[in-house]
């Protein structure tokens, strides 16, 4: 497999844990401008964890996830009850301050003959966790897709259950939320610090990838386009902003042909999508349709199975 | 088990809603409340289930105070309410507006209001008189001790509204108190022993629902404009 192939998979793999991270936002009904920040924050743990402190990989990603999940644990205690505009523009704030916030951060440590760790707006450099355990950059970016397949798995049965429930509710009418007696506020913090942790991960994964990451990796386009990925794939299922991810980077951006004209093409979509489907390709009646077809599907080869 | 409504004035914007309302009501009774439109029948509602703010006045229920309690506080005190416009759930399956969210069984709730065939499809394809009755199911699941129906026949044929006045009925029980708030005199003399007229925000009766027709108050403000 050529590089440029692996850096498309690996950018597929990565970002669609920040698409992850912000369809369950859009599914409580917040728009988050600002899943970038999360992600950087992710990023920038991880590589402190396993570059200064000289944790092992896992040891990095696990505390990218963690360090996201905080802050969007500690994000969600002030903006728990913000909606619309006032959430989505608190999102964009948040990103913002942690990309700005990210430009005086210093903490360097000498590991060898080495200063090693965040230098302000120089970034942080050195992230080699990934090349010291031996571990081939084609194998990281299978690795990448097997956890994401272990997290879609697990987003899956979690939006399945009583928190995913309760995550849609709160997503369609809060009110009407409240007055069966959801604790509104509980679970809008977790699910937060849930997007926190997806971002965070992702964060993670890219800093080991890329071996540096800046402050400039808090772009607002990276939020915006996490966003736009699950209002084209779909919010039917958490496969939906995977699809639009593929969507973006596997079909626009890698064909030639195409990727000159990705972001008019990728823009325009969105806005057709926003005007004709609004909850995207799959949403919420496709995904049910197509679940009655499979169960009936399953019932009809049982039947057959059961008369042969 | 009491609810008690204790010089409650609410103010929406610069208009007084509800001014110094009072009521109480006892384990087993079912309510009736009516009024003019903007009387502040939702109001009152809204507030019990706070929703909305109070200016002044006190509400407590089973000696519990209510005021300043978050919505799903207040819901969690085993309060549960239906909507003037249907609030379902649109994109959850039938069964899941019952749950909600909650650990229970929809079942019971679904076969009570007939819903029991539809409970796989998604809310979004039901009629408005179904949608009404997985309203009422969704707020009985909980077994409330506290229920606030507001307008549950409202937009329903003469049929569907035989049909809902027959479940209220069978839905009400000696240990729960039901607020019904309805604008067709016919279901709320059938269901009613007890009704409350709000005007303008001020309560203007509370008593049988046999003396509605002689009180002139109750005559002015809401027969005699329902009879032009």
């Amino acid at each position: 497999m050529s590089d440029y192939a692996l850096s498309l998979l690996a950018r597929i793999g990565i970002e669609s844990f920040v698409a992850l991270s912000a369809y369950v936002l859009l599914l409580l009904g917040r728009i988050s401008f600002g899943q970038q920040g999360f992600f950087v924050i992710g990023a920038y743990a991880a590589g402190i964890a396993t570059a200064v402190h000289g944790a092992p990989l896992v040891g990095g990603l696990a505390a990218g996830a963690l360090a996201g999940a905080l802050a969007g644990a500690v994000f969600g205690v002030s903006m728990a009850r913000a909606q619309g505009l006032y959430f989505a523009a608190g999102s964009l704030a948040f990103g913002e301050l942690v990309r700005v916030a990210l430009l005086v951060f210093e903490y360097r440590a000498a590991v060898g003959p080495d200063l090693v760790g965040p230098a302000g707006a120089d970034g942080f450099r050195g992230i080699r966790a990934l090349f010291t355990s031996g571990i081939h950059i084609g194998w990281y970016v299978l690795g990448i897709h097997g956890l994401l397949a272990l997290v879609l798995v697990a987003t899956v049965f979690t939006l399945r259950g009583r928190w995913g429930e309760a995550i849609r509710m709160i997503g369609e009418d809060e009110a009407a939320a409240a007055t069966v007696g959801l604790p509104i506020r509980r679970v809008a913090v977790a699910t937060m610090a849930l997007a926190g942790g997806l971002a965070g991960l992702g964060g993670a994964l890219f800093a080991h990838y890329a071996t540096y990451v800046e402050p400039g990796h808090a772009d607002v386009m990276l939020g915006v386009h996490s966003l736009a990925y699950g209002l084209l794939g779909g919010l039917g299922t958490p496969l939906g902003p995977i699809l639009g991810v593929a969507l973006d980077i596997g079909v626009l951006e890698s064909f030639r042909l195409l990727s000159g004209y990705r972001m008019i093409i990728f823009g325009g979509l969105v806005m057709l999508f926003l005007i004709v489907r609004p909850r995207g390709l799959l949403d919420e009646a496709t995904v049910h349709r197509l679940g009655r077809l499979a169960r009936r599907g399953g019932e009809g080869n049982a039947e057959a199975g059961a008369g042969r | 088990m009491t609810l008690e409504v204790d010089r409650l004035s609410v103010r929406l914007d610069s208009t007084e809603a509800l001014r110094a309302v009072g009521l109480t009501a006892s384990a087993g009774e079912l309510l009736g409340l009516i009024g003019p439109n903007g009387a502040g029948k939702t109001t009152l509602l809204n507030a019990i289930g706070g929703l909305v703010p109070l200016a002044a006045g006190r509400i407590a229920f089973q000696g519990r105070a209510l005021t300043g309690l978050s919505p799903d506080q207040v819901a969690r005190a085993r309060v549960a309410r239906t909507f003037q416009s249907p609030r379902l759930f649109t994109r959850m399956t039938v069964a899941g507006n019952v749950r909600a969210g909650r650990s229970l069984d929809p079942g019971p709730g679904l076969r009570l209001v007939g819903l029991e065939t539809r409970a796989h499809e998604l809310a979004a394809a039901l009629t408005p008189g179904e949608a009404r009755r997985l309203e009422l199911a969704r707020a009985l699941a909980g077994e409330p001790a506290l229920l606030l129906l507001d307008e549950p026949c409202g937009g329903l044929n003469a049929a569907e509204t035989e049909a809902m006045a027959t479940l209220i009925e069978r839905a009400h029980g000696a240990a729960r108190i039901t607020i019904l708030v309805e604008h067709r005199l016919g279901v709320i003399r059938r269901l009613c022993p007890r009704v409350v007229v709000l005007n303008l925000g001020e309560k203007i009766f509370d008593g049988p629902a046999d003396g509605l027709g002689s009180d002139p108050r109750v005559i002015e403000a809401y027969l005699g404009t329902s009879r032009q």
